[in-house]
């Protein structure tokens, strides 16, 4: 039996394993709330003589323009700061839409079991057999190149997931004896599915979740790259990358630091998936 | 021999289901003979145009035709390339597959032993060492890397071609790059399914009992932690068919990704369609395969599916 | 499946795997001194001349296939597989052959392989390329060595015609053996290189013709290669994978002046960039259309964005072009007098409008919609930027049913006047339909009319010059600039880039003792 001690010292660490990247992230989310403030530039105010200037520090740089500017003469800085308000957003509102269609799909699914499992099986296989670069032209051509648009497109590729892991933890827990004895006593499907069913499964989406953000902010520069993303003058920091991606020899700073800041932002909320995943059930470490 | 039976009959309905989507995203994006005429047609020659194509009937009669040829496997003649679009799209299809299957042979022969060691040695250097080369994998997007990779190894080093097709040379640095997408991930599952595995009462019993480490961990991990790996790699392939179509467009690889992407451009709707089922028709194979091998490996999980 | 079985057998054959690879040829070696690799954006989708109208396709085409005439770097028209041709009358036109041209398949070249090809192009709709010769009535051939082309009307423009794209001359008895299925895949025709092999999306080959009846072939092998990424493309020429780098953007311009062993060759393209306008209320006017011109400062968007590669022009022709008129001086950069005159046309305020363009089709179009919605903000207006698919935007021209402004390349293959700007701006046409003074039985729409039925060329050079004037004065369009078409080199080749930014076998030579520009040592 661990002493008090040791106890305390797991917990702390357990602890510790949420605090920074939540920390981190918050900072990401304040910086983006306060752009205006932080930020020295407009992100779209080109200066066209000014085009592709190193960082402040490097030898063509300029004093004005600390992490240098872009191939329309913009300030990187202030395209930075700005980024993070579509960014992150974006991923969120993408995971969330997701997590909505596939939890409640799964859940239907793993607890009412036959045709409408089969249905929703299909639907899902539909889903991943479905050329993703196809679904995305199809479904901005009809609906438009807007921000909610794209929101719609990547929740596509991340509600699978939601649904086929809750799906099997459904099918797990309903044939649990103590739900069939919730059942057996009278207890209506619905309050059965509420109260003993889903406290087990919202963890386990919170978890896919944190750790689906990150694959959806690097899934949306993957859609510029291919014309497909962000449309200007939003700022993104997938857009920015994308667009940047001639100068990579030619003007370093152009790709490097929309891609550092990707990788932090991934890299944490990772991190945070991590955390939240041990403290909330070391079981769920199979997934 | 029902469960075989009821998986096909699911997977007959995907391909439908995914074929008919096609055809109706397709046909609600845009007319494809205005897009084949040069600079100026009139009114008069678009609509011969159409007419040629087939595209102005009402869309009813359109899908009918199409859905009776597309079981015959006929998808009709390219609007851009005028030849049979089957032939065009299988002509890409061993360069495409090529590709897909080293990356995950690549993926799997390097990723899954990186996340098996991190997990047996969990918590040292080499735990970390691991964890922080797929939070780098998780965290640029690939396109990123596989145009490092064209700068770093064709142009400054010189190497290995910066693209093409047609010797083992040219297939490296796209493979690369395309192990680079999956192999995060799978390393990362390969490490948590592994430590869950190790985890568990009868691993602690085997080793209490004096097995060797690497006796407890190929026999009984492995074999464990095999299930949710490889639905996972099964899940994969998917995700590989999308990748492809980035890494063909980098490294001007003749793939079918590359002609989908220039098809749906052009809305060359024979082409768009024959790729579509072929691929869905690949993806539903590997699925089964690994439906099948799951099976193989514990029955207990046919209900499930 | 039936079709699939002939296809899979296909696809074995198709597949090297299948036949064990090797390792390769080292990576370093480059292509071998005889040998030319010209690498341009995409890969042609079809051998067919008549029935593409894709420029990378053109290029090709320019090796295996010949035409009546030809351009030489001057732009002159010159006899290639005519020998001479003169007008009989305002109608007929009379065209003497070359003697003793065959085809790659061993058939003659004769006066029934034209009409032959004639006949298959000048079909309206028929073909990608019939908008080119519906003006051809009839074509008939009188002996071997002699056809006459009748017009429908007269055609001051039909020699002009037998050299442009789609002109190219085609063998009759290969289509009616192999059809048009055959001449999609494999290219037959009297060049000095015939078609080698054709590895699609990957490399496009073609071996020298030894029985060519001009000039010997220089390379043994010349081999096109589609590189879509611009960054791939400039790498696999600094890098000696190939030697001709296609359609380069100028942020790579000094790494290829300044690289070991290549350099940068640049031509004017016959192609101009614009801003068509569309059916905006505010468009009608023609003080708002001149604000629009005024507003942008072409000289500093030229300088910076395109590092000079981009000639201001202020009127509809290209300076390249039959027609153009050098008188017309460029637009002053005035913002304070286009906020003026957008205040005389009752829009004191500016007034909001879509500035779009698609996203990798014209060189650097994203960035000259940017840059252009930042200076028409700076006169007040309220400009928003779109990225339009291509196929969206092939669907709005093709209805016309425009809005705002969308960016576009009018070029005239022809270097006419007729070509860049009455065949967009005819009130039928693409862009013709929002511009008032174009319109039916106005100044403008029958100066354009007759110049296109003029024979005498100093005639037609007038009517041109007045139109010119009204095209200045009361733009249909935003004018921006004449396009550079760049090309990085290796220096082992030395290449002449033309105005029609086509290579020709006849502007390349491998005697590395004639390379242009001091950037080489």
């Amino acid at each position: 039996m661990a002493g008090a001690g040791e106890w305390d010292l797991a917990l702390r660490r357990r602890h510790l394993k949420i605090a920074v990247p939540l920390l981190v992230v918050l900072t990401v989310v304040l910086v983006a709330v306060f752009a205006d403030a932080l930020a020295p530039f407009d992100p779209t105010a080109q200066h066209l003589t000014y085009r592709l200037r190193p960082p402040r520090w490097a030898a063509r740089g300029d004093p004005r323009f600390l992490l240098g500017t872009d191939h329309l003469g913009r300030d990187i800085l202030s395209r930075l700061l700005y980024g993070a308000r579509v960014s992150l957003p974006i991923a969120l509102a993408a995971t969330t839409t997701g997590a909505i269609i596939g939890v409640t799909l799964g859940l239907l699914s793993g607890y009412f079991r036959g045709s409408v499992d089969s249905v929703v099986t299909k639907l899902i296989d539909i889903q991943l057999s479905f050329p993703f670069i196809l679904f995305a032209i199809a479904v901005i051509a009809v609906a438009g190149p807007k921000l909610s648009v794209l929101v719609m497109v990547l929740a596509a590729r991340s509600w699978t997931t939601f649904a086929r892991v809750v799906r099997g933890e459904t099918f797990t827990i309903s044939g649990n004896d103590y739900v069939m004895a919730a059942r057996a006593l009278g207890a209506s499907q619905t309050r059965v599915i509420v109260r003993h069913i889903a406290p087990n499964i919202l963890p386990l989406a919170v978890v896919i979740g944190t750790l689906d953000i990150g694959a959806l902010i690097i899934l949306e520069s993957t859609l510029s790259f291919v014309g497909l993303g962000i449309q200007p003058p939003t700022v993104s920091w997938g857009k920015e990358l994308s667009d940047a991606r001639q100068y990579i020899q030619l003007a370093w700073w152009t790709t490097t630091f929309p891609g550092l800041a990707l990788l932090v932002v991934v890299l944490f909320v990772n991190m945070l998936g991590d955390g939240l995943r041990d403290i909330l059930d070391p079981r769920l470490k199979a997934r | 021999m029902t469960w075989l039976v009821r998986r096909l009959f699911h997977f007959a309905i995907v391909i439908w289901g995914v074929t008919t989507l096609v055809f109706v995203a397709l046909r609600l994006t845009g007319d494809p003979a205005m897009m084949l005429l040069p600079g100026n047609p009139t009114m008069a020659e678009v609509e011969l145009a159409r007419e040629k194509l087939g595209v102005n009937k009402p869309l009813i009669t359109q899908y009918v035709a199409f859905i009776g040829d597309a079981f015959r496997g006929r998808f009709g003649t390219s609007f851009l390339h005028g030849v049979d679009a089957t032939g065009v799209v299988l002509e890409r299809l061993p360069a495409t597959a090529l590709l897909a299957g080293s990356a995950l042979l690549l993926a799997a022969a390097f990723a899954i032993p990186l996340g098996i060691l991190a997990a047996v040695f969990r918590g040292t250097i080499a735990d970390f060492a691991v964890m922080t080369l797929t939070v780098i994998g998780q965290g640029v997007p690939f396109f990123w890397l596989g145009l490092m990779l064209i700068l770093i190894v064709g142009v400054e080093l010189r190497l290995l071609p910066t693209g093409g097709y047609g010797t083992l040379q040219h297939l490296v640095l796209p493979s690369l790059t395309l192990a680079g997408y999956i192999g995060a991930s799978t390393a990362r599952l390969a490490r948590s399914s592994m430590l869950e595995v190790l985890g568990r009462d009868y691993m602690r019993t085997a080793r209490a009992k004096g097995l060797a480490l690497h006796v407890v961990v190929l026999k009984h991990g492995l074999k464990n932690a095999a299930i949710p790996l490889v639905t996972f790699l099964g899940l994969q392939m998917g995700l590989l068919l999308g990748g492809t179509v980035v890494v063909e467009e980098i490294f001007g690889w003749p793939g079918v990704g590359r002609l989908l992407l220039q098809a749906i451009s052009f809305r060359d709707y024979p082409v768009v369609q024959a790729a579509t089922f072929i691929l869905a028709m690949i993806f539903v194979l590997v699925n089964i395969l690994v439906d099948l091998v799951y099976v193989l490996l514990d029955p207990r999980v046919r209900d499930q599916r | 499946m039936i079709a699939f079985k002939g296809s899979i057998s296909r696809l074995w054959t198709a597949s090297p795997v299948a036949l064990g690879l090797l390792w390769g040829v080292p990576a370093t070696a480059q292509p071998a001194t005889n040998q030319l690799v010209i690498a341009q954006g995409t890969d042609a989708v079809t051998m067919d001349p008549h029935n593409t109208t894709q420029m990378t396709a053109m290029q090709p085409f320019n090796f295996v296939y010949e035409k009546l005439l030809n351009r030489d770097k001057d732009m002159r028209l010159i006899p290639e597989l005519a020998e001479a041709w003169k007008s009989l009358d305002p109608t007929t036109w009379e065209i003497l052959l070359r003697k003793g041209v065959k085809f790659h398949n061993g058939e003659d070249f004769n006066a029934e392989a034209v009409k032959f090809t004639l006949d298959r192009v000048r079909v309206s709709g028929a073909t990608a390329v019939s908008g080119g010769f519906t003006t051809i009535a009839e074509v008939r051939a009188i002996d071997a060595n002699t056809v006459h082309i009748v017009t429908k009307q007269p055609d001051p423009l039909l020699p002009a015609r037998l050299a442009q794209w789609g002109a190219q001359m085609l063998p009759p008895g290969y289509i009616k053996e192999a059809g048009v299925e055959g001449l999609a895949l494999k290219a037959v025709g009297t060049g000095p290189y015939r078609f080698g092999q054709w590895r699609k999306d990957d490399a496009l080959v073609f071996e020298a013709n030894p029985a060519y009846w001009g000039a010997a072939p220089k390379f043994s092998r010349v081999t096109f290669r589609p590189i879509k990424d611009e960054l791939a493309r400039v790498s696999a020429l600094t890098a000696g994978e190939v030697d001709i780098a296609v359609n380069i953007p100028v942020d790579f311009t000094d790494q290829v002046k300044t690289g070991k062993g290549t350099y940068l060759a640049q031509t004017l393209a016959a192609a101009t960039d614009v801003f068509l306008m569309g059916s905006d209320e505010a468009l009608k006017s023609r003080d708002v259309r001149l604000a629009l011109n005024l507003a942008i400062d072409r000289k500093k968007l030229s300088d910076t964005l395109f590092r000079g590669f981009a000639k201001p022009i202020a009127q509809g022709a290209a300076p390249t072009d039959f027609g153009f008129n050098p008188s017309i001086p460029d637009y002053p950069y005035d913002p304070e007098k286009a906020k003026k005159l957008l205040a005389d046309a009752g829009y004191p305020k500016g007034f909001s409008i879509v500035v779009q363009s698609s996203n990798g089709y014209i060189l650097g179009d994203t960035l000259v919609v940017e840059a252009v919605v930042e200076m028409l903000k700076k006169i007040g207006v309220d400009a928003q930027p779109r990225v339009l698919e291509i196929a969206r935007r092939a669907e709005m021209l093709g209805k016309r049913q425009v809005t705002g402004l969308v960016l576009a390349n009018p070029g005239s293959t022809l270097f006419d006047t007729d070509g860049i700007v009455w065949r967009l701006l005819h009130p039928e046409a693409l862009a013709g339909s929002y511009w008032p003074r174009g319109q039916k039985d106005t100044d403008f729409y029958k100066l354009m009319e007759t110049a296109r039925y003029t024979i005498d060329e100093s005639a037609r050079r007038e009517l041109y010059f007045k139109a010119a004037e009204i095209l200045h004065d009361d733009p249909p369009w935003l004018y921006l600039w004449q396009e550079f078409f760049l090309y990085g080199v290796n220096c082992r080749v030395a290449f002449a880039a033309r105005v029609d930014t086509m290579i020709l076998p006849a502007s390349l030579e491998a005697d590395a003792s004639k390379r242009g520009g001091g950037q080489c040592q």
